[in-house]
């Protein structure tokens, strides 16, 4: 086997798990394992939330760089779980590299859940959290509605390319306009439970969940681009929740 | 009735958003079980440490310690990366509400009220933030005497 070709395979593995969603450390230790086990020396890898740069020296010494940068992100903790068990798989019993990439397609093309579910997911979201903080029946209707629409504004928006600074400033801005309207026409009765419970469809879990991981692994460019971010997401929801608020006044 | 309101209804709230934010996460199967069953724990620690302090930001700690140490447990049982756990199980702690009144409060000029709320979010945070990171490091620190035992 070529250094080039476990190189690049390495690098693939890792790029599409940063890119679903899993810490640094794991990635950064996917590549390192792997690479290890395929008797490459010398390995160097460093990733950040957008980029990977891998280095290995072949047997006269010379350095091969890989350089990957990961634009997209998404959510998809079952395709890290099943990228992880590949790179355990990999180290264990070396297959060859056809055979890996054959792996990663597969895994790559796993199936999702389809785009009803998924909006059902966020009603039920915006439902049981407007009940969770104390509002009545009708509030959190109004709740579930409002979420199911943020979830179509989102799919919509990502089409066009939004930034998710934007996105978010958009989707509570919309939350917070019907909520203030579904109150003064009666729909709903408590204003700030509609708006709670919607608005909790968009905490972002993933991205606090691995700001903390990686700041414990001491990965702190990693931890503060994360942190960054849910801080960013969460002046974006108070942003947009903040403007509606104050444009209709007069309807509360 | 109160038992009804205050235990049963908030209980089943945490497990049904906990369901939908695991299919937003495209968890499968049994995993899905296991993440929805970490975000009722982290909500039953916090109902039963209830009362045993003066506020609850030591409940969303302990609250967060739970999760943890069941998300690493599980994770080093089924071989799956803690996150899957974890990221679902945080959520019924988010502070939502307490974040929402705090920029009520900004935007309405409170400065007093803005403060004492922001304090108190940030506590929360904190709190949460610090029971992760301790059960996480202990948790690193032992797969990393495993490892060199392992290895010599």
């Amino acid at each position: 086997m070529q250094t080039f070709e476990i190189l690049n395979t390495a690098t693939d593995i890792g790029c599409h798990m940063l890119s679903q969603g899993a810490e640094i450390y794991r990635v950064e230790e996917s590549i390192k394992r792997i690479l290890n086990a395929y008797g490459q020396k010398d390995i160097q890898v460093y990733a950040v939330p957008g980029s990977i740069v891998v280095t290995v020296s072949d047997e006269f010494g010379m350095p091969l760089t890989k350089t990957k940068r990961i634009t997209n992100h998404e959510t998809n903790l079952d395709k890290v779980d099943k990228l992880n068990n590949l790179s355990r798989h990999i180290c264990k019993s070396k297959p060859g590299i056809k055979q890996i990439n054959a792996q990663i397609n597969l895994i790559m093309s796993r199936k999702t859940y389809p785009l009803i579910v998924q909006i059902i997911a966020y009603l039920v979201i915006g439902f049981s959290f407007a009940i969770f903080f104390e509002g009545s029946l009708a509030d959190a209707f109004a709740a579930s509605i409002i979420a199911s629409i943020i979830k179509l504004i989102q799919i919509g928006l990502l089409k066009l390319d939004a930034n998710e600074f934007f996105l978010t400033i958009i989707c509570s801005g919309f939350t917070a306009f019907s909520a203030i309207f579904a109150v003064h026409f009666g729909i709903a009765e408590n204003m700030d439970k509609v708006i709670i419970g919607a608005l909790m469809t968009l905490v972002p879990g993933i991205t606090l969940t691995n700001c903390m991981r990686d700041f414990i692994a001491g990965d702190f460019m990693a931890g503060l681009s994360r942190m960054v971010e849910a801080l960013l997401i969460a002046a974006g929801i108070a942003i947009g929740v903040a403007i509606n608020l104050t444009l209709f006044q007069s309807f509360i | 009735m109160e038992f009804f309101v205050d235990i049963i209804v908030p209980c089943l709230c945490v497990i049904v958003s906990s369901v939908a934010f695991s299919v937003e996460f495209n968890i499968r199967g049994f995993k899905l079980v296991l993440a929805t069953a970490g975000g009722l724990l982290a909500w039953i620690v916090y109902l039963l440490s209830n009362g045993i302090y003066v506020n609850d930001i030591p409940q969303y700690f302990l609250g967060a310690v739970a999760i943890s140490i069941y998300s690493e447990i599980l994770a080093r049982i089924n071989k799956v990366p803690a996150t899957l756990y974890l990221s679902i199980s945080i959520i019924p702690l988010v502070p939502g509400g307490d974040i929402y009144r705090t920029m009520v409060a900004f935007i309405n000029g409170q400065a007093d009220v803005f403060v004492e709320k922001l304090m108190y979010t940030f506590g929360i945070a904190g709190a949460i933030a610090l029971g992760v990171f301790g059960v996480t490091s202990i948790f690193r620190m032992i797969s990393y005497v495993r490892l060199k035992y392992r290895s010599v």
